[in-house]
C-alpha cells in the first residue's frame, strides 16, 4: 500500500474547525451531515475538508488536544517504559500531524518541538518493531500479535515481513499444499518429451 | 511480490530449473551429441562428463534405462552447505547460483537422498540473510545496488523494500499531492477524438 | 434518473427479495430528507464505510473476494443524485465544491476496488470460473458485469493461445488444464485487525507443522496466513490492513 492511500483513509477523520465564512444550510454528505457554519463557531468536519477550506483561507483549524508536547513526552515516555506497543493518541498520529503541519502549521504552537517528539516516538517504535521483526524471522511460529501498532507502521514493513514469511513458509513445505507432486519443471518436461 | 502459485508459465521457474548439474552418463545416448563440445559422433559416448541444465536431465532421469547419473551442483554440495551453516552471510549467491533459492526449492521436492537437507540448509540460510537484506534496504542514503550477494529472490525482496521505503521516506518529508488521473486517461478522450477525424 | 427507477433497478438487480436489513428508499436518501437515525438500516454513510473495508480487504488478499455491488451499485445511485443536486446550485455556490471533493473521494474507492477485482480475474480466469460455476447463485463472488467479463476474457485469451500453439511440434501443439492453471497463493501471510472475540483459531507454525490456538479479542491485530482466516475475512469478522 503506499503511504498517500494511507493518509487518504485517514483524512475520514473528524476535526474541529473554526468557520470564517457563514452558511446556514446543513449539508448532507454522503459520509454524514455537516454544518451549518456560522463565522466563529468551532464546527466538526472531516480533516479532507479542513484541509480543503483552510488552504482557501476559509477557516482555521482546531488543533487536536493530543497535539502538545507535554502529552506527547508523556507517551514518548511510555513508550520506552514499555516491551510492547502502547496505544496512541490517534490511530493516525503520523498522517494527521504531517497533514496538518503542511497546512496549518501557523497555528500550532511549539511546532518544532512537536515535530521533534513525534519523530522520536515513531523512530522509537519502528527500531521496536524491526528488533522485533528480526527475532520472528528467525523463530519459527506462524503467528506474532501486534496489537496498538498503527497502519502506517504495519504498512512501513510491507512487503518485506509478509514476502519473506512467504518465502520460509513455501521453502517448508515438501509440495505444494494440496497434494500436487509434481513439480512444474516435471510438467513441462513431461509434455514437451512425450512421445 | 507474486501471489500467485508456481505454475507452467512462472518465468522464474523456468529460468531456475535451467541451472546445471554434474552429470556422467553410463549409456549411449543417440542424438544429443550436440550437447558434448567434445562429442565426435551425433552421440554421446558413456562415461562422458557433462554440466547439463536440470530441466534435461529430468527428463533424461525418467528413461526407462536411465542412462545417466547426476551429482548435486556445487553450491548443493556438502561443503557448501557446511559453509552455509558456519555463516551464510559471506556468500555470494550472484556468482555461485542466482537462482539459489528457486532451484533449491526444485531439488528439495526432487526426492534426492539429500532433499531434506537442503530444504533445512534453505531455510537456514534464508533466515540467517534476511537481516543483511532488511538491513540493506532500509538504508535508502547509498545508492541502489547494482549488483551484491543476493542471488535472484533476495534481489526481488530487496528492490521492492528500498522502493517502499523510499516512498514512505518521500511521504514524511514531502508529503504527497492529490492522486492524479493518469495522463493516459485524461488525454484519452482527446485522442479517440482525433482518430475520429482522420 | 428518478428515485423510483433508480429503486426499481436496484430491486431487478439483486434477482430477489430485498432482503429486511437493506432498507432500498435509505439508500437513494435526497437532499431534503432529515437525519435518520442508523440503527439497523444500512444508511449511506454505513454503506461507503462497507466499500471501504471491501477495498481494503480486495487490496490486501491474493484471492477475489464475495462481491458487493449491492453497496457498489446503491452509492453509484447515491454519487449520481449528489451530481444531479450540484448542477441545481448557483455555481458559486461553496457547497458545489465541498460535494464535489467528496464524489472524487468516492469514485476513486469505488474505482480502485473495482480495478482491483478485474485485476484479479484477469490474473486467475480460469480458476475463478471454475470455482464459480460451483456456487450456489446466493454465493457468487463475482457481480454479474464481471462474470461475462471473464468469460470472455477467457475466451479470448484461449483463441489466442490456441493460434500460437498450432505453430509448435506437434507434441507441445495443447496445453493441458492444469498447465493453463493459474492459482493464487493463500498461505500468504496477513495483517488482520478483529472485530470480534473468537477462540478456536487454530494456527500452524511456519512449517506447517504443530497448531496452536490464538485467541481474538476485539481490536487485536496479528500477522498470520490468509488461510486461517479467509472465512473470517469473508464474514466480516476480521479486516485486511
Amino acid at each position: 500500500m503506499d503511504p498517500a492511500e494511507i493518509e487518504f483513509l485517514a483524512e475520514k477523520q473528524l476535526i474541529s474547525i473554526i468557520p470564517k465564512f457563514n452558511l446556514n444550510h446543513t449539508i448532507h454528505l454522503i459520509s454524514g451531515d455537516i454544518g451549518p457554519f456560522r463565522s466563529g463557531i468551532p464546527v466538526r468536519v472531516p480533516i479532507w475538508l479542513a484541509i480543503n477550506l483552510k488552504q482557501r483561507q476559509k477557516c482555521n483549524i482546531v488543533v487536536p488536544e493530543w497535539m502538545n508536547v507535554e502529552t506527547l513526552e508523556e507517551r514518548k515516555e511510555n513508550e520506552k517504559q514499555s516491551e510492547f506497543f502502547t496505544k496512541m493518541p490517534n490511530e493516525h498520529y503520523m498522517e494527521v500531524s504531517r497533514m496538518l503541519f503542511e497546512t496549518a502549521g501557523d497555528e500550532i504552537q511549539k511546532i518544532d518541538e512537536i515535530r521533534t517528539v513525534l519523530k522520536d516516538i515513531w523512530d522509537l517504535r519502528m527500531s521496536k518493531l524491526k528488533a522485533s521483526i528480526n527475532k520472528f524471522i528467525k523463530s519459527d511460529t506462524g503467528i506474532a500479535q501486534l496489537d496498538h501498532l498503527t497502519q502506517l507502521e504495519i504498512n512501513s514493513v510491507r512487503p518485506l515481513l509478509p514476502d519473506s514469511l512467504n518465502i520460509i513458509s513455501s521453502l517448508e513445505k515438501d509440495q505444494d499444499s494440496d497434494g500436487e507432486d509434481n513439480s512444474q519443471s516435471q510438467n513441462r518436461a513431461s509434455s514437451s518429451f512425450a512421445q | 511480490m507474486k501471489l500467485c502459485r508456481s505454475h507452467y508459465f512462472d518465468l522464474e521457474d523456468i529460468l531456475a530449473s535451467h541451472e546445471t548439474m554434474p552429470a556422467t552418463f553410463t549409456e549411449e545416448v543417440k542424438g544429443l551429441g550436440f550437447l558434448d563440445p567434445g562429442a565426435v559422433t551425433d552421440n554421446i559416448t558413456p562415461k562422458t562428463k557433462l554440466e547439463l541444465p536440470f530441466w534435461i536431465l529430468q527428463v533424461l532421469l525418467q528413461l526407462p534405462n536411465k542412462p545417466v547419473t547426476v551429482e548435486l551442483p556445487k553450491a548443493f554440495n556438502a561443503t557448501h552447505r557446511d559453509i552455509f551453516s558456519a555463516d551464510a552471510c559471506i556468500v555470494d549467491f550472484n556468482k555461485l547460483c542466482k537462482f539459489f533459492y528457486t532451484f533449491g526449492k526444485i531439488l528439495a521436492r526432487a526426492k534426492l537422498k539429500e532433499s531434506p537437507e537442503i530444504k533445512k540448509m534453505l531455510v537456514e540460510t534464508f533466515k540467517q540473510r534476511f537481516r543483511y537484506v532488511f538491513d540493506l534496504s532500509q538504508n535508502v542514503e547509498t545508492e541502489k545496488l547494482a549488483s551484491d550477494k543476493m542471488d535472484r529472490m533476495e534481489r526481488e525482496l530487496y528492490n521492492e523494500s528500498r522502493t517502499a521505503q523510499v516512498r514512505l521516506n518521500q511521504w514524511m518529508s514531502v508529503g504527497i499531492g492529490t492522486i492524479q488521473a493518469a495522463s493516459m486517461i485524461v488525454n484519452h478522450r482527446k485522442r479517440k477524438l482525433t482518430v475520429f477525424e482522420l | 434518473m428518478c428515485l423510483e427507477e433508480a429503486l426499481v433497478r436496484v430491486k431487478k438487480y439483486l434477482m430477489m427479495e430485498t432482503d429486511s436489513s437493506i432498507d432500498i428508499s435509505r439508500l437513494l436518501r435526497d437532499e431534503d430528507e432529515e437525519n435518520i437515525s442508523d440503527d439497523e438500516e444500512f444508511t449511506a454513510p454505513i454503506v461507503l464505510n462497507l466499500i471501504e473495508n471491501a477495498w481494503l480487504n480486495e487490496k490486501l488478499s491474493a484471492e477475489i473476494l464475495p462481491h458487493k455491488s449491492i453497496y457498489v451499485d446503491a452509492m453509484y445511485q447515491q454519487i449520481l443524485t449528489m451530481e444531479d443536486n450540484i448542477s441545481k446550485l448557483p455555481s458559486d455556490d461553496i457547497r458545489i465544491d465541498i460535494y464535489q471533493l467528496e464524489l472524487d473521494r468516492i469514485r476513486y474507492i469505488i474505482t480502485s476496488y473495482l480495478r482491483i477485482r478485474l485485476e484479479k480475474i484477469e490474473r486467475f480466469t480460469k480458476q475463478i470460473l471454475q470455482q464459480e460455476a460451483q456456487r450456489s447463485v446466493d454465493d457468487q463472488y463475482l457481480s454479474f458485469h464481471e462474470l461475462q467479463y471473464a468469460k470472455s476474457f477467457q475466451e479470448l485469451n484461449e483463441k489466442h493461445l490456441n493460434l500460437v500453439l498450432k505453430k509448435m511440434p506437434a507434441n507441445v501443439a495443447s496445453l493441458s488444464h492444469s498447465q493453463t492453471l493459474i492459482r493464487p497463493n493463500l498461505e500468504h501471510f496477513v495483517f488482520i485487525r478483529s472485530r470480534v472475540s473468537q477462540d478456536g483459531l487454530f494456527i500452524p507454525d511456519i512449517a506447517g507443522n504443530e497448531e496452536r490456538e490464538v485467541k481474538l479479542t476485539e481490536n487485536s491485530q496479528f500477522i498470520l496466513p490468509y488461510n486461517s482466516v479467509s472465512e473470517l475475512v469473508k464474514n466480516n469478522s476480521v479486516q485486511l490492513i
